[in-house]
Protein backbone atom coordinates (compact mmCIF):
# COMPACT_ATOMS: atom_id res chain seq x y z
CA UNK A 1 0.00 0.00 0.00
CA UNK A 2 0.98 3.59 -0.91
CA UNK A 3 1.01 6.63 0.88
CA UNK A 4 1.41 9.69 -0.88
CA UNK A 5 2.38 13.30 0.39
CA UNK A 6 2.16 16.31 -2.21
CA UNK A 7 4.72 19.10 -1.06
CA UNK A 8 3.75 22.14 -3.05
CA UNK A 9 0.24 22.12 -2.14
CA UNK A 10 0.97 21.73 1.58
CA UNK A 11 3.76 23.71 1.97
CA UNK A 12 4.65 25.69 -1.04
CA UNK A 13 6.97 26.15 -3.84
CA UNK A 14 10.30 26.64 -1.95
CA UNK A 15 10.96 24.90 0.84
CA UNK A 16 13.61 26.62 2.90
CA UNK A 17 13.08 25.87 7.05
CA UNK A 18 13.97 22.82 8.51
CA UNK A 19 11.39 23.71 11.76
CA UNK A 20 8.83 23.40 8.98
CA UNK A 21 10.12 20.31 7.55
CA UNK A 22 10.33 18.62 11.37
CA UNK A 23 6.55 19.42 12.08
CA UNK A 24 5.48 18.15 8.52
CA UNK A 25 7.51 14.77 9.06
CA UNK A 26 6.08 14.35 12.80
CA UNK A 27 2.45 15.27 11.42
CA UNK A 28 2.49 13.50 8.13
CA UNK A 29 4.84 11.01 7.93
CA UNK A 30 6.19 9.30 10.73
CA UNK A 31 2.31 8.55 12.25
CA UNK A 32 1.85 6.84 8.93
CA UNK A 33 5.76 5.52 8.63
CA UNK A 34 4.30 1.91 9.89
CA UNK A 35 1.22 1.56 8.33
CA UNK A 36 2.14 1.72 4.45
CA UNK A 37 5.06 0.21 2.06
CA UNK A 38 5.63 2.80 0.32
CA UNK A 39 5.92 6.53 1.31
CA UNK A 40 5.71 8.79 -1.97
CA UNK A 41 6.64 12.65 -0.97
CA UNK A 42 6.00 14.04 -4.21
CA UNK A 43 8.29 17.01 -4.88
CA UNK A 44 6.31 18.02 -8.19
CA UNK A 45 5.61 21.77 -8.04
CA UNK A 46 8.35 22.73 -5.97
CA UNK A 47 11.17 24.88 -7.42
CA UNK A 48 14.15 24.53 -4.70
CA UNK A 49 14.36 23.21 -1.63
CA UNK A 50 17.39 23.61 1.10
CA UNK A 51 19.94 21.88 3.02
CA UNK A 52 17.81 22.31 6.65
CA UNK A 53 14.55 21.35 5.14
CA UNK A 54 15.78 18.48 3.09
CA UNK A 55 18.10 17.28 6.16
CA UNK A 56 15.07 17.39 8.72
CA UNK A 57 12.69 16.00 6.76
CA UNK A 58 14.53 13.12 5.62
CA UNK A 59 17.32 12.08 8.38
CA UNK A 60 15.68 12.19 11.66
CA UNK A 61 13.60 8.81 9.64
CA UNK A 62 16.54 7.39 9.09
CA UNK A 63 17.65 7.82 12.79
CA UNK A 64 14.39 6.62 13.89
CA UNK A 65 13.53 3.95 11.99
CA UNK A 66 17.34 2.78 10.55
CA UNK A 67 17.13 1.21 6.93
CA UNK A 68 13.91 0.34 6.60
CA UNK A 69 13.70 4.49 5.72
CA UNK A 70 15.30 3.68 2.35
CA UNK A 71 13.53 0.84 1.77
CA UNK A 72 10.08 3.03 2.03
CA UNK A 73 10.46 6.29 0.81
CA UNK A 74 10.40 7.44 -2.73
CA UNK A 75 10.15 10.70 -4.52
CA UNK A 76 8.72 12.42 -7.23
CA UNK A 77 8.87 14.80 -9.16
CA UNK A 78 12.21 16.54 -8.14
CA UNK A 79 14.03 18.76 -11.00
CA UNK A 80 17.70 18.60 -10.65
CA UNK A 81 18.04 21.16 -7.80
CA UNK A 82 15.44 19.13 -5.64
CA UNK A 83 16.91 15.84 -6.23
CA UNK A 84 20.43 16.87 -5.11
CA UNK A 85 19.31 18.10 -1.89
CA UNK A 86 17.10 15.09 -1.22
CA UNK A 87 19.97 13.09 -2.27
CA UNK A 88 22.72 14.65 -0.12
CA UNK A 89 19.97 14.27 3.06
CA UNK A 90 19.43 10.75 1.97
CA UNK A 91 23.60 10.52 2.24
CA UNK A 92 23.63 11.88 5.63
CA UNK A 93 20.52 9.42 6.44
CA UNK A 94 22.47 6.26 5.42
CA UNK A 95 25.62 7.41 7.57
CA UNK A 96 22.59 8.10 10.40
CA UNK A 97 21.32 4.38 9.94
CA UNK A 98 24.76 2.74 9.45
CA UNK A 99 26.39 4.28 12.77
CA UNK A 100 28.48 6.49 10.50
CA UNK A 101 26.86 9.95 11.28
CA UNK A 102 28.86 12.48 13.08
CA UNK A 103 31.02 15.74 12.85
CA UNK A 104 33.11 16.07 10.35
CA UNK A 105 35.55 18.75 11.94
CA UNK A 106 39.12 17.62 13.48
CA UNK B 1 37.09 63.18 29.14
CA UNK B 2 36.67 64.79 25.87
CA UNK B 3 34.47 64.01 23.71
CA UNK B 4 35.44 61.63 20.05
CA UNK B 5 35.45 63.43 16.84
CA UNK B 6 32.86 61.95 15.09
CA UNK B 7 33.88 58.76 12.58
CA UNK B 8 34.32 60.24 9.37
CA UNK B 9 32.90 57.59 7.15
CA UNK B 10 35.05 56.26 4.02
CA UNK B 11 34.07 57.70 0.35
CA UNK B 12 33.98 53.52 -0.53
CA UNK B 13 33.42 50.27 1.10
CA UNK B 14 34.00 47.00 -0.33
CA UNK B 15 33.56 43.94 0.71
CA UNK B 16 37.18 43.16 -0.01
CA UNK B 17 38.09 46.00 2.60
CA UNK B 18 34.97 44.94 5.51
CA UNK B 19 37.92 43.74 8.43
CA UNK B 20 39.17 48.24 8.02
CA UNK B 21 35.23 49.02 8.09
CA UNK B 22 34.32 46.94 10.88
CA UNK B 23 37.25 47.66 12.93
CA UNK B 24 36.51 51.59 12.86
CA UNK B 25 33.49 51.24 13.53
CA UNK B 26 34.06 48.62 16.12
CA UNK B 27 36.90 51.12 17.70
CA UNK B 28 34.80 54.14 17.21
CA UNK B 29 31.94 52.68 19.23
CA UNK B 30 34.47 51.52 21.80
CA UNK B 31 35.93 54.66 22.69
CA UNK B 32 32.92 56.96 22.32
CA UNK B 33 30.65 57.49 25.23
CA UNK B 34 27.07 57.79 25.79
CA UNK B 35 26.97 59.72 22.14
CA UNK B 36 28.25 58.25 19.04
CA UNK B 37 28.45 60.41 16.01
CA UNK B 38 29.26 59.13 12.22
CA UNK B 39 30.12 61.99 9.62
CA UNK B 40 28.29 60.81 5.82
CA UNK B 41 29.25 63.63 3.82
CA UNK B 42 32.25 61.27 1.83
CA UNK B 43 29.98 58.90 1.44
CA UNK B 44 30.03 57.44 -2.22
CA UNK B 45 29.92 54.28 -3.17
CA UNK B 46 29.30 50.87 -0.84
CA UNK B 47 28.47 47.82 -1.38
CA UNK B 48 26.16 45.28 0.44
CA UNK B 49 28.38 43.90 2.75
CA UNK B 50 29.54 47.02 4.34
CA UNK B 51 26.23 48.66 4.53
CA UNK B 52 24.73 45.76 6.57
CA UNK B 53 26.96 46.07 9.00
CA UNK B 54 26.59 49.76 9.19
CA UNK B 55 23.29 49.86 9.56
CA UNK B 56 22.98 46.80 11.96
CA UNK B 57 25.33 48.69 13.83
CA UNK B 58 23.34 52.14 13.84
CA UNK B 59 20.27 49.77 15.34
CA UNK B 60 21.96 48.31 17.99
CA UNK B 61 23.54 51.64 19.22
CA UNK B 62 20.51 53.11 19.13
CA UNK B 63 18.39 50.36 20.71
CA UNK B 64 21.10 49.93 23.53
CA UNK B 65 19.94 53.93 24.58
CA UNK B 66 22.71 55.51 23.01
CA UNK B 67 22.52 58.83 21.38
CA UNK B 68 23.86 58.80 17.99
CA UNK B 69 24.10 61.51 15.53
CA UNK B 70 24.07 60.58 12.07
CA UNK B 71 25.76 64.00 10.38
CA UNK B 72 25.84 65.40 6.84
CA UNK B 73 23.58 62.22 5.62
CA UNK B 74 21.44 64.95 3.66
CA UNK B 75 25.36 66.13 1.97
CA UNK B 76 26.39 62.39 1.60
CA UNK B 77 27.07 61.96 -2.54
CA UNK B 78 24.90 58.46 -1.70
CA UNK B 79 21.99 60.17 -0.52
CA UNK B 80 19.93 59.15 -3.17
CA UNK B 81 21.10 55.79 -3.12
CA UNK B 82 21.14 55.65 0.66
CA UNK B 83 17.16 56.50 0.76
CA UNK B 84 16.17 54.15 -2.18
CA UNK B 85 17.29 51.24 -0.27
CA UNK B 86 15.66 52.27 2.91
CA UNK B 87 19.22 52.93 4.72
CA UNK B 88 18.33 56.04 5.93
CA UNK B 89 14.51 54.90 7.17
CA UNK B 90 15.92 51.69 8.83
CA UNK B 91 18.02 54.27 10.80
CA UNK B 92 14.85 56.19 11.98
CA UNK B 93 15.77 59.26 9.80
CA UNK B 94 13.27 61.00 7.79
CA UNK B 95 14.67 62.94 4.57
CA UNK B 96 13.11 64.62 1.84
CA UNK B 97 13.46 62.14 -1.42
CA UNK B 98 14.33 64.55 -4.21
CA UNK B 99 13.69 62.04 -6.37
CA UNK B 100 11.33 59.58 -8.01
CA UNK B 101 10.99 55.72 -6.56
CA UNK B 102 11.45 53.78 -9.73
CA UNK B 103 10.73 49.87 -9.62
CA UNK B 104 13.68 48.49 -7.76
CA UNK B 105 13.39 44.82 -9.96
CA UNK B 106 16.33 43.70 -11.20
CA UNK B 107 18.64 45.85 -9.81
CA UNK B 108 18.59 45.84 -5.93
CA UNK B 109 16.28 44.55 -2.84
CA UNK B 110 15.80 47.42 -0.26
CA UNK B 111 17.03 46.52 3.20
CA UNK B 112 14.78 44.10 5.20
CA UNK B 113 14.51 43.37 8.54
CA UNK B 114 14.90 40.51 9.53
CA UNK B 115 13.72 38.99 13.13
CA UNK B 116 11.07 36.64 14.61
CA UNK B 117 8.59 37.47 12.61
CA UNK B 118 10.02 35.94 9.77
CA UNK B 119 9.75 32.32 11.11
CA UNK B 120 7.54 30.42 8.50
CA UNK B 121 7.77 33.00 6.03
CA UNK B 122 11.64 32.48 4.88
CA UNK B 123 10.72 31.22 1.48
CA UNK B 124 8.55 33.58 0.97
CA UNK B 125 11.40 36.58 1.83
CA UNK B 126 14.25 34.44 -0.05
CA UNK B 127 11.55 34.05 -3.15
CA UNK B 128 10.96 38.11 -3.31
CA UNK B 129 14.63 38.95 -3.23
CA UNK B 130 15.56 36.42 -6.20
CA UNK B 131 12.27 38.08 -7.74
CA UNK B 132 13.13 41.31 -7.33
CA UNK B 133 16.34 41.00 -8.72
CA UNK B 134 15.87 38.34 -11.25
CA UNK B 135 12.33 38.59 -12.39
CA UNK B 136 12.44 37.65 -15.46
CA UNK B 137 13.60 34.22 -14.11
CA UNK B 138 10.84 34.01 -11.50
CA UNK B 139 8.02 32.87 -13.80
CA UNK B 140 10.35 30.13 -15.31
CA UNK B 141 9.81 27.24 -13.38
CA UNK B 142 10.46 24.69 -15.26
CA UNK B 143 13.50 24.72 -16.79
CA UNK B 144 16.59 25.13 -13.86
CA UNK B 145 19.22 25.69 -16.00
CA UNK B 146 17.95 28.79 -17.57
CA UNK B 147 17.56 30.03 -13.67
CA UNK B 148 20.44 29.66 -11.69
CA UNK B 149 21.15 33.31 -10.73
CA UNK B 150 17.51 33.27 -9.59
CA UNK B 151 17.76 29.97 -8.03
CA UNK B 152 21.34 30.96 -5.98
CA UNK B 153 19.88 34.02 -4.94
CA UNK B 154 17.20 31.82 -3.12
CA UNK B 155 19.08 29.20 -1.55
CA UNK B 156 21.77 31.57 -0.47
CA UNK B 157 19.09 34.30 1.28
CA UNK B 158 17.46 30.78 2.93
CA UNK B 159 20.83 29.92 4.50
CA UNK B 160 21.31 33.09 5.81
CA UNK B 161 18.10 34.12 7.02
CA UNK B 162 17.68 30.95 8.96
CA UNK B 163 21.68 31.72 10.52
CA UNK B 164 19.97 35.03 11.69
CA UNK B 165 16.52 33.45 12.97
CA UNK B 166 18.51 30.53 14.94
CA UNK B 167 21.41 31.64 15.87
CA UNK B 168 21.66 35.86 16.56
CA UNK B 169 19.22 36.11 19.40
CA UNK B 170 19.10 39.53 17.60
CA UNK B 171 17.68 41.48 14.10
CA UNK B 172 19.20 40.98 10.94
CA UNK B 173 19.52 43.29 8.41
CA UNK B 174 19.84 41.98 4.65
CA UNK B 175 20.64 43.82 1.10
CA UNK B 176 20.90 42.18 -2.00
CA UNK B 177 22.24 43.85 -5.32
CA UNK B 178 22.68 42.88 -9.15
CA UNK B 179 25.52 45.06 -10.58
CA UNK B 180 24.93 44.22 -14.61
CA UNK B 181 27.79 45.76 -16.11
CA UNK B 182 30.25 43.99 -14.19
CA UNK B 183 28.29 40.97 -14.37
CA UNK B 184 27.89 40.59 -10.68
CA UNK B 185 25.68 39.70 -7.66
CA UNK B 186 26.31 40.63 -4.22
CA UNK B 187 24.42 39.51 -1.10
CA UNK B 188 25.18 40.46 2.76
CA UNK B 189 23.06 39.66 6.13
CA UNK B 190 24.81 41.75 9.49
CA UNK B 191 23.19 41.29 12.79
CA UNK B 192 24.08 42.71 15.96
CA UNK B 193 23.92 39.21 18.18
CA UNK B 194 25.07 36.57 19.88
CA UNK B 195 27.63 35.72 17.63
CA UNK B 196 29.04 32.56 16.64
CA UNK B 197 30.76 31.82 20.16
CA UNK B 198 28.45 32.55 21.98
CA UNK B 199 25.55 30.43 19.99
CA UNK B 200 28.21 27.63 20.60
CA UNK B 201 28.83 28.44 24.06
CA UNK B 202 24.93 28.31 24.26
CA UNK B 203 23.97 25.38 23.34
CA UNK B 204 27.46 23.29 24.37
CA UNK B 205 27.86 21.03 21.10
CA UNK B 206 30.23 18.51 21.80
CA UNK B 207 33.45 20.29 20.15
CA UNK B 208 32.63 23.38 22.57
CA UNK B 209 35.88 24.15 23.99
CA UNK B 210 35.48 27.22 26.51
CA UNK B 211 39.60 28.38 25.45
CA UNK B 212 38.07 28.74 21.67
CA UNK B 213 38.49 32.10 20.33
CA UNK B 214 35.91 34.19 17.92
CA UNK B 215 38.37 32.80 15.08
CA UNK B 216 38.12 29.81 16.09
CA UNK B 217 34.05 29.55 16.12
CA UNK B 218 34.33 31.40 12.41
CA UNK B 219 36.56 28.59 11.41
CA UNK B 220 34.29 25.65 12.78
CA UNK B 221 31.36 27.07 11.33
CA UNK B 222 32.77 26.81 8.51
CA UNK B 223 33.13 23.36 8.65
CA UNK B 224 30.53 21.36 6.95
CA UNK B 225 27.88 19.36 9.66
CA UNK B 226 29.11 21.96 12.39
CA UNK B 227 26.15 24.01 14.34
CA UNK B 228 25.45 25.01 17.70
CA UNK B 229 21.94 23.63 16.90
CA UNK B 230 23.31 20.03 15.52
CA UNK B 231 21.88 18.21 18.66
CA UNK B 232 19.39 20.72 20.10
CA UNK B 233 15.89 19.54 19.67
CA UNK B 234 13.13 22.21 18.44
CA UNK B 235 9.97 22.21 19.41
CA UNK B 236 9.35 19.47 16.72
CA UNK B 237 11.92 16.41 18.24
CA UNK B 238 14.80 15.89 16.54
CA UNK B 239 17.71 18.22 15.51
CA UNK B 240 16.59 20.12 11.78
CA UNK B 241 19.98 22.05 11.44
CA UNK B 242 22.74 19.69 9.68
CA UNK B 243 25.19 22.74 10.08
CA UNK B 244 26.08 23.12 5.95
CA UNK B 245 24.89 26.81 5.09
CA UNK B 246 27.71 28.58 5.32
CA UNK B 247 30.52 25.91 4.67
CA UNK B 248 28.53 25.49 0.90
CA UNK B 249 28.12 29.54 0.78
CA UNK B 250 31.87 29.39 1.04
CA UNK B 251 32.53 26.86 -1.27
CA UNK B 252 30.07 28.72 -3.98
CA UNK B 253 31.71 31.58 -4.16
CA UNK B 254 34.70 30.06 -4.75
CA UNK B 255 33.34 28.35 -7.89
CA UNK B 256 32.11 31.17 -9.20
CA UNK B 257 35.04 33.40 -8.26
CA UNK B 258 33.43 35.88 -5.84
CA UNK B 259 34.31 36.76 -2.35
CA UNK B 260 33.09 35.35 0.75
CA UNK B 261 33.30 37.02 3.81
CA UNK B 262 32.48 36.15 7.80
CA UNK B 263 32.96 38.01 10.50
CA UNK B 264 31.45 37.14 14.16
CA UNK B 265 32.60 39.77 17.07
CA UNK B 266 36.32 39.47 16.62
CA UNK B 267 36.92 36.56 13.93
CA UNK B 268 37.36 37.86 10.87
CA UNK B 269 37.43 35.23 7.60
CA UNK B 270 37.60 35.90 3.80
CA UNK B 271 38.30 34.21 0.57
CA UNK B 272 39.07 36.39 -2.78
CA UNK B 273 38.80 34.46 -5.26
CA UNK B 274 38.84 37.41 -7.77
CA UNK B 275 42.05 38.49 -6.33
CA UNK B 276 43.25 34.86 -6.97
CA UNK B 277 44.29 34.94 -3.03
CA UNK B 278 45.64 31.22 -2.95
CA UNK B 279 44.57 31.12 1.15
CA UNK B 280 41.88 33.29 2.97
CA UNK B 281 42.64 36.15 5.33
CA UNK B 282 42.17 34.84 8.44
CA UNK B 283 42.29 37.66 11.45
CA UNK B 284 41.36 38.18 14.97
CA UNK B 285 40.27 42.00 15.17
CA UNK B 286 41.48 43.65 17.69
CA UNK B 287 37.99 45.29 18.09
CA UNK B 288 35.04 43.22 18.13
CA UNK B 289 32.75 43.50 15.77
CA UNK B 290 29.01 43.01 17.62
CA UNK B 291 27.52 40.37 15.90
CA UNK B 292 27.70 38.19 12.42
CA UNK B 293 27.83 39.66 9.32
CA UNK B 294 28.22 37.64 6.41
CA UNK B 295 28.62 38.65 2.49
CA UNK B 296 28.55 36.86 -0.81
CA UNK B 297 29.31 37.98 -4.30
CA UNK B 298 29.46 35.80 -6.94
CA UNK B 299 30.09 36.42 -10.69
CA UNK B 300 26.65 36.00 -12.68
CA UNK B 301 27.51 34.31 -15.47
CA UNK B 302 28.93 31.51 -13.70
CA UNK B 303 25.50 30.82 -12.29
CA UNK B 304 24.27 29.56 -15.22
CA UNK B 305 24.27 25.34 -14.16
CA UNK B 306 23.38 25.89 -10.16
CA UNK B 307 22.29 22.17 -9.96
CA UNK B 308 25.77 21.39 -11.22
CA UNK B 309 27.69 23.81 -9.17
CA UNK B 310 26.05 22.78 -6.07
CA UNK B 311 26.62 19.07 -7.17
CA UNK B 312 30.35 19.93 -7.23
CA UNK B 313 30.60 21.43 -3.72
CA UNK B 314 28.28 19.11 -2.61
CA UNK B 315 30.85 16.53 -3.36
CA UNK B 316 33.98 18.64 -2.30
CA UNK B 317 32.29 18.91 0.93
CA UNK B 318 31.48 15.17 1.03
CA UNK B 319 28.04 15.93 2.16
CA UNK B 320 27.10 13.28 -1.19
CA UNK B 321 27.86 10.26 -2.14
CA UNK B 322 29.38 9.63 -5.56
CA UNK B 323 27.75 6.34 -6.36
CA UNK B 324 23.98 6.41 -7.90
CA UNK B 325 23.02 5.15 -4.58
CA UNK B 326 19.75 6.40 -4.93
CA UNK B 327 18.15 6.46 -7.93
CA UNK B 328 15.63 3.83 -7.35
CA UNK B 329 13.86 5.84 -4.89
CA UNK B 330 13.03 8.76 -7.82
CA UNK B 331 10.58 8.49 -10.02
CA UNK B 332 9.77 10.57 -12.86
Amino acid sequence: MKHELILASDLGTYLAEGARAAEYRLRHIEPVFSVYETIVLDFTGVRGVNSSFANALVVPLFVQHGLEARGKLRFRGCNPVVKLMLESALTLGMEAAQGQGGHAYA
Amino acid sequence: MSTPLPLRLPRVAYDENLDIFSLQLAEHARISGPLLALDFQDVEFYTPGPLTALVSFVRHQQNAGRTLELLNLQHAPARSYLQRIDFIRHCGITLPENFRRLDPAGRFVPIRRIDASLVGQVDKVAGEVADCLFPEQAAITDYPEQTGPYDLVVYAATELINNVLQHARAEGFLLAQTYPKQGIVRLAIADAGIGIRGSFQETKPDFWDPAMNDLDAVRLALKPRVSSKLNVASAWGAGVNAGVGLSILKELAHDTDGIFSLVSHAGFFQFNHIAQHEYPSELLLSAPWLGTLCAVQVAQPKLIDHQRLLRTVKHRLRLLDDSPLFDDLFEP
